[in-house]
């Protein structure tokens, strides 16, 4: 019995060994934080030059104000304050009880969101019974009242393989719209699977690399992205709609269906935010997002900061749309009748 | 805290089972053993490529299935086991979604761990009482990691397969109980883990056909050969048994492992498991 006593003792101080191992939490203050979020974010961001952000002399201009940070309301405005200086759509903070804060202002201020309207587009220019859509999956299809395929998605996904299947299935029609506005972005490896089905011959979209390291210069090395034909091509016209509100994968997909010979890009530029992102966490709980990626296109360019831009500048006004009129759409659709 | 009190109430679940008498002698003639295994476990992992802060979590969604055969003084043992852990550092909050404002939870993280493992001993000693073996074992780590960060989520990963000595004891209390112990260290393991930024380009291109046994294959292609020095990793067993019957017995077992390694970032990891097993002979 003691034998057994002796053991169950054991196995409770075995596991109770926390304290031993593990690094204890850092600190709680809102200066111990800030001066986190500084070292990590300069750990792990990687456009600073793309969005022709002095980091060194941001960080001085701030760590003045930091001095003094008393509050999680202090260290919230200030951490805020610093963040909207990228006006990068991947820059997150995530705090309780609050809206999630994007430092990209067009994302912030919603700037142009209701310019772009799925109502209208179901209403005005889908033919009856072609609509099919899918709120989980965010997407919406159908063929417009002139015989060209219609796709919209909310966000870059596996939707994007089914969508794919239903371009082949439906060959026959005039063309192809793709409208990329208001996507948020996901996993742009998918928009590939479906390009590729797109695609006729082998092509570069971009080239890109990531922070590998703490250090200024720690990146892996350039990997080229290819399309790679999978099916046999499509030949017809196809027209990408982007807007302000196209971020991240979305902005890759673009960039992937850009190459191709036989699409016109319409609309209004990306919203420039290219790289990929990773989360960190900061110890008093709150969440926030950065890029970690340099990104160049196929052209030589780097559209980070800048937004890609459209081939054809359209920009519907609020009175089109009250109107039930999407001009962006109209432009799609004529350059495919042309 | 709630977790440290389940896995207490479970330590002192064993111990009571531990103290019942046995009602039926085991047949020692049967050479091979299958045990079903289901318990509390608990995990902490403070790993720095995704936070400064300790995880901490509990799984009661978990099983892990034993085969023992033995043949004169060799012993093939083959096992694998299961846990989904909901895991945490504080506690998970509401906040507004973007645009809609409407509040919802922050994502919470999850964890999925699974272990295969094979070894083959030797009997080195044997007694009235007690039995010694030695010999090595092939072990396999798989850890699926789900970090929530408030509106976000993000995958992260760690796979191991090692080699390495290890060994067991068996001590006969009487004829229908008898504890068991084993302790095992790979020494030599391939080892993938997330890089650096988590997402990078080779990560991306890794996933990017979308199915997961090709998904899985990638990412061990990327793996390195990693020594000791690099990578400890030890798991260790108690387990206490009680005849039932002359086919079949209960176990109370206590586990463990302690894991870490320094790349790209540190990360230290402990797993107890307190559980409860049924095993056939036969």
């Amino acid at each position: 019995m003691k034998k057994i006593i002796f053991g169950l003792l054991l196995l409770g101080t075995l596991a109770s060994c926390q304290d031993i191992l593990f690094e204890p939490d850092p600190q709680n203050h809102p200066q111990v934080i800030y001066e986190q979020f500084i070292t990590e974010f300069e750990s792990f961001y990687a456009p600073f030059e793309e969005r022709a952000i002095d980091w060194p002399e941001l960080k001085i201009r701030y760590a003045n104000q930091a001095q003094n940070l008393d509050s999680e309301e202090e260290l919230y405005s200030l951490l805020t304050a610093l963040m909207a200086e990228f006006d990068d759509g991947h820059i997150q903070l995530t705090t309780p009880g609050r809206e999630v804060y994007y430092a990209n202002s067009t994302y912030r201020e919603k700037t142009g969101y209701d310019l772009f309207n799925k109502e209208v587009i179901r209403t005005n220019y889908l033919a009856p019974g072609s609509l099919k859509e899918n709120s989980d999956e965010g997407y919406m299809r159908g063929m417009t009242n002139e015989g060209v395929l219609y796709i919209h998605t909310d966000f870059v996904g596996a939707q994007w393989e089914h969508l794919g299947q239903w371009i082949r299935k439906n060959i026959a029609a005039k063309g192809l719209i793709f409208d990329l506005r208001h996507n948020t972005g996901g996993d742009f490896t998918y928009a590939f699977l479906l390009a590729e089905q797109l695609a006729e011959e082998k092509r570069l979209v971009f080239t890109s690399r990531t922070k590998n390291g703490p250090g200024t210069h720690d990146y892996t090395s350039w990997h080229p992205w290819y399309l790679v034909p999978k099916g046999t091509g499509y030949t017809k016209p196809i027209v990408v709609l982007i807007d302000a509100f196209t971020l991240s994968a979305a902005e890759r997909a673009t960039m992937a269906f850009a190459t191709l010979p036989n699409v016109t890009l319409v609309g209004e530029k990306t919203n420039g935010s290219t790289s990929t992102m990773m989360a960190r966490e900061l110890q008093n709980g709150w969440y926030y997002s950065l890029s970690t990626q340099q990104v160049t296109f196929a052209d030589g360019n780097s559209y980070e900061g800048k937004g890609f831009p459209p081939d054809v500048l359209v920009q519907n006004q609020e009175a089109d749309l009250a109107a039930g009129k999407d001009r962006v759409l109209e432009k799609a659709i004529a350059l495919i009748n042309q | 805290m709630r977790s440290v009190r389940l896995f207490y109430f479970f330590l002192v679940l064993a111990g009571s089972l531990c103290c019942t008498p046995g009602a039926f002698a085991q047949d020692l003639n049967h050479k091979n053993e299958l045990q079903l295994q289901w318990g509390l476990r608990q995990y902490m992992r403070q790993d720095f490529l995704f936070s400064p802060m300790l995880y901490q979590g509990n799984s009661l969604l978990n099983a892990r299935l034993n085969y023992r055969r033995q043949r004169n003084s060799s012993i093939h043992l083959f096992g694998i086991s299961a846990g989904q852990y909901n895991m945490g550092s504080g506690p998970l909050y509401r906040y507004l979604e973007w645009r809609t404002l409407e509040e919802v939870d922050a994502i919470p993280t999850t964890f999925v761990l699974l272990d295969l493992h094979y070894a083959f001993l030797k009997t080195i000693h044997k007694g009235n009482k007690l039995t010694l073996s030695a010999g090595g074992i092939l072990e396999n780590g798989t850890g699926a990691f789900f970090w929530g960060y408030g509106a976000q989520s993000f995958f992260g990963y760690t796979l191991t397969t090692g080699i390495g000595p290890v060994l067991q004891a068996r001590y006969a209390l009487g004829a229908k109980h008898a504890l068991e112990g084993s302790f095992s260290m790979p020494v030599l393991s391939w080892l993938a883990r997330s890089p650096y930024a988590v997402n990078d380009d080779e990560f991306i291109a890794n996933q990017s056909s979308h199915s997961t046994l090709t998904t899985l294959g990638n990412l061990y292609k990327d793996g390195s050969l990693v020594t000791i020095d690099k990578l400890q990793k030890l798991n260790w067993m108690l387990s206490y048994s009680l005849s039932l019957s002359e086919r079949w017995s209960a176990a109370a077992v206590y586990q463990g492992e302690y894991f870490r390694f320094s790349a790209p970032r540190k990360v230290v990891a402990i797993r107890n498991e307190l559980s409860l097993g049924i095993t056939y002979h036969f």
